[in-house]
């Protein structure tokens, strides 16, 4: 899925979304260096810069094979790869809840905004700069490049042109959040989605995606029809219907004796 | 060996930054016994800019030039050379965020962690209100994912995102 640098930026200032640049802490747990240092990595460029040994019991580290660890953090550029739904879950419950217990609708709200605990964790992956990124650059612009997902500079903002390395999930608290750099489009985050499913659960998500350009509407969902199983129902973003019938195979005119 | 790495460093050090980019493209061209014009061309430096880079690397020991002015890495050294130019890959002194800790500082950028909802409650409300709406209207349908079964309601943001972005 193409991506462009004319239409990846949005202008507005929505709620915490996936796709969102930000400036925030990242990190991995690695084996310890002997030096401290941050472990070598398919990334020439520095990410974390920090390291800190990583205390297990005794029992685990007494043991041969136990290799020592050391947890590799720091600040970086990085884009929030989590979906926006999980951002609000823990919140929804809570606003529930309040508003059962005779909250009004802002009081309910407040609260659970106000409250510190909930969803506190967000998944975010690093901004690699173009120079350390193995693909070359119409590749990854043009969404061939698996695992990857384009960024275009936004100096404005300080975000340089690079890829995000989605391989590389970090889960961080979203108060730790230092600034928001930059938001996505809405055709930029399709794209992101495209590419995370590509990269975690399917090589060939496509084919969904080529069939609502070639219906010319987004599709709601399909399901067999109830009353016959041979039909089958596309359900339209726009509230219609698209009736498929699924043919039976054609009738061998020479019947069994052709198999003979 | 060592010691001819450190004067190599040493030099691109005084030289700048950009002075030791330079180097650097001298020395990825080097490997092939070229002239000063095959240098320019292949670098695309000015001539006093490549005659810089070579004077520092002909110090430094790393390249040798001969009568007629064509160098090639100099006999032993292909090892160090190949160290130097990897050092072009070595994290950047410069952190990636700086420019973006820039912009905080010049107010281009807000600080801070973004809300998950917007900011005005009322807008707020309304959105969860629209949201529960259509999720009683298209029970396990938000954002196009399933949703497990049971007493439990979904509410998200999945269904402010337009077309294609469902799944």
């Amino acid at each position: 899925m193409l991506v462009s640098s004319e239409n990846y930026y949005a202008e507005d200032e929505p709620p915490l979304q996936q796709g969102d640049i930000l400036l925030a802490p990242i990190g991995r747990i690695e084996k310890r260096t002997t030096d401290g240092s941050v472990g070598a990595s398919r990334w020439n460029s520095s990410i974390e810069g920090r390291t800190a040994p990583l205390p297990v019991p005794a029992e685990i580290e007494k043991h041969n094979d136990f290799v020592p660890l050391q947890s590799a953090h720091g600040i970086h550029v990085v884009m929030v790869t989590m979906h926006d739904c999980h951002m609000v879950k823990e919140m929804e419950r809570a606003y529930e809840k309040l508003r059962n217990q005779g909250a009004t609708k802002k009081e309910a709200m407040a609260k659970a905004e106000a409250d510190p605990n909930l969803d506190r964790f967000i998944t975010v992956s690093p901004l690699i700069p173009t120079a350390h990124v193995v693909q070359s650059r119409d590749q990854v612009e043009a969404g061939k490049a698996l695992g990857i997902f384009p960024v275009f500079d936004r100096s404005t903002s300080g975000v340089p042109e690079g890829a995000i390395d989605l391989g590389y999930q970090s889960t961080i608290d979203r108060h730790t959040i230092i600034a928001r750099l930059a938001v996505l489009s809405e055709e930029a985050r399709t794209a992101l989605r495209y590419a995370l499913a590509r990269t975690f659960a399917l090589r060939t998500p496509k084919i969904g995606f080529q069939l609502e350009h070639l219906i010319g509407q987004e599709i709601y969902d399909i399901r067999p029809d109830s009353t016959n199983q041979a039909v089958i129902v596309i359900e339209l973003k726009n509230g219609s219907e698209m009736r498929f019938i699924v043919e039976p195979d054609p009738v061998d005119p020479e019947g069994l004796a052709h198999r003979v | 060996m060592s010691a001819t790495l450190t004067r190599a460093n040493k030099s691109s050090e005084l030289l700048g930054g950009s002075a030791k980019a330079l180097i650097l493209r001298v020395l990825n061209t080097v490997p092939r016994r070229l002239g000063l014009n095959d240098l320019m061309r292949e670098t695309e430096m000015s001539k006093s800019a490549v005659r810089a880079a070579l004077q520092h690397l002909v110090e430094a020991g790393v390249i040798e030039a001969d009568t007629k002015k064509l160098v090639a890495i100099a006999p032993g050294q292909e090892e160090l050379v190949e160290r130097i130019v990897a050092l072009d890959d070595a994290p950047d002194s410069t952190p990636i965020y700086a420019a973006a800790l820039q912009a905080i500082a010049e107010g281009r950028v807000r600080a801070g962690a973004p809300a998950r909802v917007p900011r005005d409650l009322e807008t707020a409300v309304a959105m969860f209100d629209a949201l529960r709406r259509e999720e009683m209207d298209e029970p396990g349908l938000v954002s196009g994912f399933a949703e497990s079964e049971g007493e439990e309601r979904t509410l998200s943001r999945g269904s402010f995102v337009p077309s294609g972005t469902r799944r």
